[in-house]
C-alpha cells in the first residue's frame, strides 16, 4: 500500500496512519474539489441540479450500506425498505402532523435504526445467504404495510409533501436541493470514514473476515453486528427524508426489491470495503440509468413507430444487469481497486514496479 | 365454514403445485453448485414467452414448440453456467447472489424489449380448462394437471438421481466438488449439466404455469414467491421443495380465507414471508436441508 502516497511520506505513529489527508498537495486537492463542489450547482442548470440531489442521495444510502455489506459483510437486501421507512416517517410528520422538518427527519432517522434492530437481530443467528433472504422478507413485509396502512401512507395513491422550509429557507428549486444534498453527502461521509477508520470500522472488518475469530478477540459480536445494522439504516432513513424533500411525492413503488438490489450493485461496482467506491459506484450506475433513459428517449423520438416506452426501461435494465455481471466477473474489487491501480501506475510510471 | 377450510385447502394444494416446481428447479441449483439462482423467475418469462411465439405467432405444432422452447432453454442454461457463473467459483456468496441478481434484471430487459409491448397473453388451450365440483368444493383442472406435472417431474427426478451414473454423479459433487474432482468426476461438465436441467425445468415451469392461467410478468416474481418455500424445505432438497410448497400453498390460502376478513385483505401477499422469518429463526436449516457444521 506503500504506492497511495508519494514517496518520503512515512507514517511515524497511529495517528498519522488513519489521517484522511496526508500531504499539501492532497489538502490543495480536497479543497478546491469541495470549492468546485460547492460552486457547480450555481452554475448548472435545473436538470443537472436534480440530476445531483438524486446521485447524492443514492450516495448517502451506499455509504451506509457499505458500511454494512462491505465492512462488517452483512448482506442486506431491504436496503430500499430502510430508505422508504425513513422516507415516509418524514413525509407522515411533516405533512399529517406538521413537525418542523429538521426533527421530522431526525425522527425518521431514530425508527429507521429501530427497524434496523430488529432486522438486524436474525444476524445473531443467521449468517450470509440466510441472512439475505430474512432481509428480503423485511423488504416486501414493508412494501405490503406501505399499501396497508392507507390512512397513514396513502397506499397506492402515495403522499404528497408541501415545499419544506426551514431556518428560513424554502426548499421549492433544484438549487436548495442540491445544495442540501451535497453537503449532506460531505458530512456523512465524513462520518462514515470515520466510523471506518476508527474502532469500530476495525471491529467491522474483523467480523467480516472471520467471526469466530472475532469473537474470539474479544469483540462482542452480536452488539457490533447490531451496530453495523443501526448505522447503515441511520444512512438509508436519511437519505429517505432527503428524497421526500425532493420528489415531494412518495410511492410504494419506488422502494422495491429492485431499488435494494441496485443499492448493492453500487457497492459492488464501486468496491467492497471502500467508501471511495461507494461514491465512484453510485455515480457509475445512476449515470448509466441516466444515460440509457436519455439516449433511448432521443432514439424513440427519431423512430417512433418501431419502439415502444417499455422498450426503454428493458435497455435500462439489461444493460445496468450486464454492467453489474461485467463488473462480478472482471473486476470484482470494484473502481476503488481500479483507480489505486491507477494511482500507483502514475506514481511508478516509467519504471514497470 | 368446514367448506370453506376444505375449499382452502384444495386451492393450496394446487398452488403449491406451482410453488413446488419452481423451487425444485432453484433447489437441483442450489445442491449442487451453492448458487440461489435468482434468475430462474426471468428464465420461466423467457421460456413462456418464447414458446407463445412459436404457438401463436409462427403457429407450429405444440410437441415442436415445446421441443424448441426446451433447446433455447438448455442453451441459455450452458451459456450461463459457462459465461456467468463458472468464473465465480470459489468467489464470496455475495458474488454469486449477485450475479444472478444481475442476470434476472437482464433476462427481464430483454424481456422488456421483446415482448414488453404485447402486455399479458394466452396461449391457445391444449389444457383443459374447466373445473370439477365436488359439493361445495371447486378444483380447477388446469392446476391440478400442472400439480400431477410437478410430482411426475419429482418422481423423474428422484430415479435420475439414484439410478443413473450421471445422476450419481450429480450427486457426488453435491457433496464436495473437490473429493468428486479426485476421484475422477469431471465437476464442469456435471455442473453444466445441473445447469441444463434446472433451466430446462424452468421452461417447462413457464409453459405449464402459463397454460393454467395467462402469461405475464408476473412470471418472474415467482422466484421471490417460492423463498419461502426453498427454505423450508431447506436448501438442497428437491423433495422437501414440493413438499414445502404444499406447506407454504396451504398457510397461503387458509390465511386468505381465515385471516384476511378480519384486516380487510391482501394478508395472503404478505404470510408466506412472515412465515418465512418464523422459519428461519425457529429451523434455519429448514425441514430436509443439510445442516452443515463450521469448522474454523
Amino acid at each position: 500500500m506503500g504506492l497511495t502516497v508519494p514517496a518520503g511520506v512515512r507514517d511515524e505513529n497511529y495517528r498519522q496512519a488513519i489521517t484522511i489527508v496526508k500531504t499539501k498537495t492532497q489538502w490543495g486537492l480536497a479543497i478546491a474539489g469541495l470549492i468546485a463542489l460547492f460552486i457547480a450547482p450555481l452554475i448548472l442548470d435545473d436538470y443537472f441540479n436534480n440530476f445531483i440531489a438524486l446521485i447524492c442521495i443514492n450516495m448517502i444510502v451506499v455509504l451506509g450500506l457499505n458500511l454494512l455489506t462491505g465492512y462488517c459483510g452483512q448482506i442486506s437486501l431491504g436496503q430500499s425498505a430502510f430508505v422508504a421507512v425513513g422516507a415516509y416517517s418524514t413525509g407522515v410528520l411533516y405533512a399529517k402532523y406538521g413537525v418542523p422538518f429538521p426533527l421530522a427527519t431526525f425522527f425518521a432517522a431514530m425508527i429507521s435504526a429501530v427497524f434496523g434492530i430488529i432486522v438486524g437481530l436474525p444476524s445473531v443467528r443467521l449468517k450470509g445467504f440466510y441472512l439475505a433472504l430474512s432481509t428480503v422478507a423485511f423488504q416486501f413485509i414493508v412494501y405490503w404495510l406501505l399499501f396497508k396502512a392507507e390512512a397513514l401512507t396513502g397506499g397506492g395513491y402515495g403522499l404528497a409533501l408541501p415545499a419544506v422550509s426551514f431556518f428560513g429557507i424554502t426548499f421549492d428549486t433544484r438549487l436548495e436541493v442540491a445544495y442540501l444534498s451535497i453537503t449532506s453527502v460531505v458530512i456523512l461521509a465524513y462520518f462514515a470514514k470515520g466510523i471506518a477508520r476508527t474502532r469500530a470500522g476495525r471491529a467491522f472488518i474483523a467480523i467480516r473476515d472471520n467471526d469466530l475469530a472475532a469473537e474470539v478477540m474479544g469483540i462482542a459480536l452480536t452488539r457490533t453486528k447490531l451496530i453495523a445494522f443501526v448505522i447503515s439504516s441511520i444512512y438509508a432513513g436519511f437519505a429517505g427524508a432527503l428524497y421526500a424533500l425532493l420528489f415531494r411525492f412518495l410511492m410504494p413503488d419506488l422502494f422495491t426489491l429492485g431499488h435494494s438490489v441496485w443499492y448493492l450493485a453500487m457497492v459492488i461496482v464501486g468496491g467492497m470495503g471502500s467508501l471511495l467506491g461507494s461514491i465512484l459506484g453510485t455515480v457509475f450506475i445512476v449515470c448509466l440509468q441516466e444515460i440509457t433513459r436519455v439516449w433511448f428517449a432521443s432514439l424513440a423520438a427519431a423512430f417512433p413507430t418501431v419502439l415502444s416506452v417499455g422498450m426503454g426501461t428493458g435497455i435500462s435494465h439489461a444493460s445496468l444487469g450486464l454492467a453489474l455481471a461485467l463488473f462480478l466477473i472482471f473486476e470484482p474489487r470494484g473502481l476503488s481497486h481500479r483507480w489505486e491501480t491507477i494511482k500507483s501506475t502514475y506514481r511508478l510510471w516509467p519504471f514497470s514496479y | 365454514m368446514i367448506e370453506a377450510l376444505l375449499q382452502a385447502i384444495v386451492s393450496g394444494l394446487l398452488a403449491g403445485g406451482i410453488y413446488g416446481l419452481v423451487a425444485m428447479g432453484i433447489a437441483i441449483i442450489y445442491r449442487s453448485s451453492g448458487i440461489f439462482n435468482f434468475a430462474h423467475g426471468a428464465i420461466i418469462l423467457i421460456g413462456a414467452y418464447f414458446f407463445w411465439t412459436l404457438i401463436s405467432l409462427a403457429g407450429l405444432p405444440l410437441w415442436a414448440c415445446i421441443l424448441i422452447t426446451l433447446l433455447l432453454s438448455a442453451a441459455i442454461g450452458v451459456a450461463l453456467e459457462y459465461l456467468a457463473l463458472r468464473p465465480l467459483l470459489g468467489q464470496p456468496i455475495l458474488a454469486s447472489i449477485m450475479m444472478t441478481l444481475g442476470l434476472s434484471m437482464f433476462f427481464l430487459g430483454i424481456y422488456q424489449v421483446v415482448w414488453g409491448h404485447r402486455g399479458i397473453v394466452s396461449f391457445p388451450n391444449f389444457m383443459p380448462m374447466g373445473h370439477w365440483i365436488i359439493g361445495e368444493i371447486t378444483i380447477g383442472q388446469a392446476n391440478t394437471w400442472v400439480l400431477i406435472a410437478a410430482i411426475v417431474l419429482f418422481v423423474l427426478f428422484t430415479i435420475f438421481f439414484k439410478f443413473t451414473s450421471t445422476g450419481k454423479q450429480v450427486q457426488a459433487i453435491c457433496e464436495s466438488h473437490s473429493i468428486a474432482q479426485s476421484v475422477g468426476i469431471d465437476v464442469k461438465r456435471v455442473l453444466s449439466l445441473v445447469w441444463i436441467i434446472a433451466c430446462m425445468c424452468a421452461a417447462l415451469t413457464g409453459v405449464l404455469v402459463g397454460a393454467s392461467g395467462s402469461v405475464g410478468i408476473y412470471l418472474n416474481e415467482l422466484v421471490f414467491m417460492v423463498i419461502p418455500v426453498i427454505i423450508l424445505g431447506g436448501l438442497e432438497s428437491i423433495g422437501g421443495a414440493l413438499v414445502a410448497g404444499f406447506i407454504v400453498g396451504l398457510v397461503e390460502m387458509i390465511s386468505a380465507t381465515f385471516i384476511d376478513p378480519i384486516i380487510g385483505g391482501g394478508f395472503r401477499q404478505v404470510a408466506p414471508y412472515l412465515f418465512l422469518l418464523i422459519v428461519l429463526i425457529v429451523k434455519p436449516y429448514g425441514l430436509f436441508g443439510w445442516e452443515r457444521i463450521e469448522r474454523i
